[in-house]
């Protein structure tokens, strides 16, 4: 399945954090590397979109629904992972059907990424190169 | 002439072919091989010969191998965060430079939408890129403000061979076989940077859609040498059909035999780059 998830601006540090914890390197600190883009109201966003295993995502919510503790990962020897921002990170992850809020970083799931952003209600930010 | 004879005489740039299983990992490192569609691409290996493999570190921007109904196999890129990027040595200066890609748009876009920029990717410099295929493709050499632009296709959907080509300082765009824009001459500072970038710029500006191939070259490429490129990627968005000439551009035109048992569609023949395969 793939996953298409708004995270606001300011969530940026903390959502990419999550994103390390659960990815395979330091380079995936970048998941949410740009605010690229916007909703109706001018809010700005980071979006990433990726495809993924279902029981990953239910592995996912089962740890944000029983408050366990999230791992450091192994490749992460040298302690860089903010692990404190990826807990408030997974605190503000919503998984499901809704639009992008400047609240939360809100993951929908469609094979279709364009239209998972249509279900975001968010638009590129549009640009030269 | 096949793809592998453009790099013979020790041409700079890259080859990229998802057709071909082998050059595909799902990690940048590469060392988990691709094995079937819906599988992340972070590796793809030039088949150059010159080792500018192409890479996306991390894993959320990764492209995705996906197989079409004619059993084509093409990177996915979903126009969000999805790219690849590499370097080409000796790319600097303001030298002439070829790049031929298989690519089908598949959403449409209000702004461009950029399949290959070359050069510098941060800040200001002199940069060579194909933005498209949407309302406004273009090919750019930027540093001097100079670009060809002004299309009215491929539209949403079709299978294109695009061809853009810099020789000295003219600029040209083909399409499917014919020319679609230029040439026309352009007065551009020199690139200072060997970076390139696959899928997206450096700015976020991303495509939406199927690349089947991509070839880059620092040199020209014209006459016998760029129809049989653009045959060749012709042949990898619709293997299951010959690409011919028809009023001047390339056309794909299914092919029938006869048989005891009628006529029947003939088994269709790709080259692969170094020998003939049956599909």
């Amino acid at each position: 399945m793939r996953i298409t998830a708004a995270c606001p601006d300011a969530m940026a540090p903390e959502a990419n954090a999550l994103a390390a914890v659960i990815g395979r390197s330091d380079a995936d600190d970048m998941t949410y590397s740009e605010p690229n883009f916007a909703d109706t109201q001018g809010n700005v966003y980071r979006v990433a979109s990726f495809v993924a295993a279902p029981e990953w995502v239910a592995s996912l919510m089962g740890a944000k629904a029983s408050g366990a503790v999230l791992a450091r990962p192994a490749w992460d020897t040298a302690g860089q992972i903010d692990m404190a921002a990826a807990v408030r990170a997974l605190g503000w992850l919503a998984v499901g059907p809704g639009g992008a809020d400047p609240g939360r970083i809100q993951a929908v799931i469609h094979d279709d990424p364009q239209a998972a952003l249509e279900m975001l209600g968010v638009t590129a930010i549009e640009r030269t190169y | 002439m096949s793809v592998a004879d453009l790099f013979l005489a020790g041409e700079t740039g890259f080859w990229i072919d998802p057709s071909d299983m082998s050059t595909m990992f799902q990690d940048a490192a590469g060392t988990v091989p691709v094995t079937a569609p819906g599988q992340s691409v972070g590796r793809i290996l030039d088949k150059s010969g010159r080792g500018a493999h192409l890479t996306q570190a991390t894993s959320a921007a990764r492209p995705t191998l996906m197989q079409d109904a004619n059993g084509c196999n093409h990177l996915y890129f979903d126009g969000i965060d999805d790219s690849l990027s590499g370097t080409v040595p000796g790319m600097g200066g303001n030298g002439s430079k070829t790049l031929l890609v298989g690519a089908r748009r598949t959403a449409s876009a209000s702004a461009d939408q950029v399949l290959f920029v070359a050069g510098t990717l941060a800040g200001t410099g002199s940069i060579f890129a194909l933005s498209g295929p949407v309302a406004n493709p273009k090919i750019v050499q930027w540093g001097g403000g100079a670009d060809i632009q002004a299309w009215s296709g491929p539209g949403l959907g079709e299978y294109a061979v695009i061809a853009a080509l810099k020789n000295g300082s003219e600029l040209a765009i083909r399409v499917n076989g014919g020319t679609f824009a230029g040439p026309a001459t352009v007065t551009a500072a020199a690139m200072t940077s060997s970076q390139v970038m696959v899928g997206a710029g450096p700015y976020g500006v991303r495509f939406v859609g199927s690349i089947y191939g991509m070839i880059f070259r620092t040199a020209v490429t014209s006459g016998t040498a760029l129809a049989d490129a653009e045959a060749y990627m012709a042949a990898q968005v619709q293997p299951s059909r010959i690409a011919v000439r028809s009023g001047g551009v390339w056309v794909p035109k299914p092919v029938k035999m006869y048989s005891a048992a009628g006529w029947v569609h003939k088994p269709v023949r790709r080259y692969d780059g170094t020998k003939w395969v049956t599909l």
